[in-house]
């Protein structure tokens, strides 16, 4: 530091009690609150935000994106809800093995590969929007060779509880019952009508 | 989070009271920002005389802390906490000086001298001795100071209240408003200049 460095540091100084006598206005009670809601809030968001381990504040995209995800969720709920007959939950839609034996104890080997390929068209339902030209193209296929054998499988789920296999029967009833319901939801007067006439 | 208690985070520096409050620790906030509101820390007045208007200070008082809780994530200890806190501050006055078109140059020029009215310089002892009034009250001393702070041009007044009142060197002030060190020593030496030519001596000699 030079003279003329010493100097004007020496000025500053005389300044300084001075200057230190000028009296600091108090800050409002409103403005230190406001100012202190703000970083609670801060602390807040910090603690519930998923991005929070970015450690950055949250952009309006952010949100945008987060509000997408999580709409796109609630819409693929409900239409794997839709999708299956009477909003079972997946995997309802397939034949037990014991259901399989039952059948198979009866010996109504055909049957029981119509049943089964019958349940898998089911099956592959759930990927198409109800309604849309996929799952009306695919039920009407399934409608062509079901609807024909329907009575059938009343028979069945009637014999096999009368072979002492009440739970088979009553699986066999069930699916029978979804079968039915993805029918109704395809045509509402489906037993009246013969898919093989259209 | 916070299992320190107030005596502890009362212990601790700014910069590390900022960090815990990057960490969610709300009261190191609280903590930290009693520090800086009191009117002992001279905040308020630093701004009032950054800004020559009282009402425009509390505005970017509550600006500043707004942009210090807001960019807490990014907040890291480069600089300590004072500096950064002045940064942000300047920038914002200078935002807001810019907002309501002041120019540099017109901030140099504007010296305010319409603020000091014929009676009040009547009122200031001749240096030379032809007194038409003996100044001795310190609030008088303290009164002519302030008038003759805001009388400084913008860029001669900035230098020098960061000066007095974050004790900085030449070197922390240029940093802090980019400006070389050699200008901020000339700003300083001419506001120097401008209050010895404006203050009586005997305010500045007590």
């Amino acid at each position: 530091m030079d003279q003329d460095e010493l100097h004007l540091e020496a000025e500053l100084e005389k300044i300084r009690p001075l200057y230190q006598k000028v009296s600091s206005q108090s800050v409002s009670q409103e403005v230190d609150e406001r100012i202190l809601n703000l970083a609670r809030n801060k602390t807040r968001r910090r603690g519930w935000s998923i991005f929070s381990i970015f450690r950055a504040p949250i952009t309006r995209g952010q949100i945008s994106t987060f509000a997408t995800v999580a709409a796109l969720a609630v819409i693929s709920v409900w239409f794997v809800a839709e999708l299956q007959p009477g909003g079972n939950r997946s995997g309802d839609v397939v034949m037990s093995k014991s259901l399989a034996a039952a059948i198979n104890k009866i010996d109504q080997d055909e049957l029981s590969e119509q049943i089964k390929k019958a349940l898998t068209t089911v099956s592959e339902l759930r990927t198409a929007v109800v309604a849309s030209n996929k799952w009306n193209t695919q039920v009407d296929e399934l409608m062509k060779i079901e609807v024909p054998a329907f009575t059938k499988y009343s028979e069945l789920a009637n014999k096999l509880e009368a072979a002492g296999d009440t739970e088979e029967a009553q699986e066999m009833r069930e699916l029978t019952g979804k079968l039915q319901k993805i029918f109704k939801q395809r045509d509402p007067d489906w037993r009246n009508t013969d898919k093989n006439d259209q | 989070m916070s299992e320190f208690t107030s005596n502890d985070l009362d212990r601790l520096t700014d910069a590390a009271l900022m960090l815990r409050f990057k960490d969610g620790d709300v009261k190191a906030f609280e903590t930290l920002y009693k520090r800086y509101s009191t009117p002992a820390s001279g905040v308020m007045r630093h701004l009032t005389f950054l800004l020559r208007d009282p009402h425009a200070a509390e505005d970017i008082y509550q600006d500043v802390w707004a942009k210090i809780v807001k960019a807490s994530d990014r907040y890291s200890e480069d600089a300590t906490f004072k500096t950064y806190f002045y940064k942000v501050m300047h920038n914002a006055a200078w935002s807001y000086l810019k907002k309501r078109g002041k120019k540099i140059e017109d901030m140099e020029l504007d010296t305010q001298q319409d603020d000091l009215d014929d009676s009040f310089w009547e009122r200031i002892p001749d240096p030379k001795g032809n007194s038409p009034l003996l100044l001795t009250s310190l609030e008088e001393c303290v009164t002519i100071l302030q008038k003759a702070i805001n009388s400084l041009p913008f860029p001669q007044r900035q230098c020098l209240l960061l000066q007095q009142d974050t004790n900085m060197t030449l070197n922390d002030i240029g940093n802090l408003l980019e400006v070389p060190r050699e200008t901020i020593k000339s700003r300083l030496r001419y506001a120097v200049e401008k209050l010895r030519e404006l203050m009586p001596p005997e305010c500045l000699e007590a």
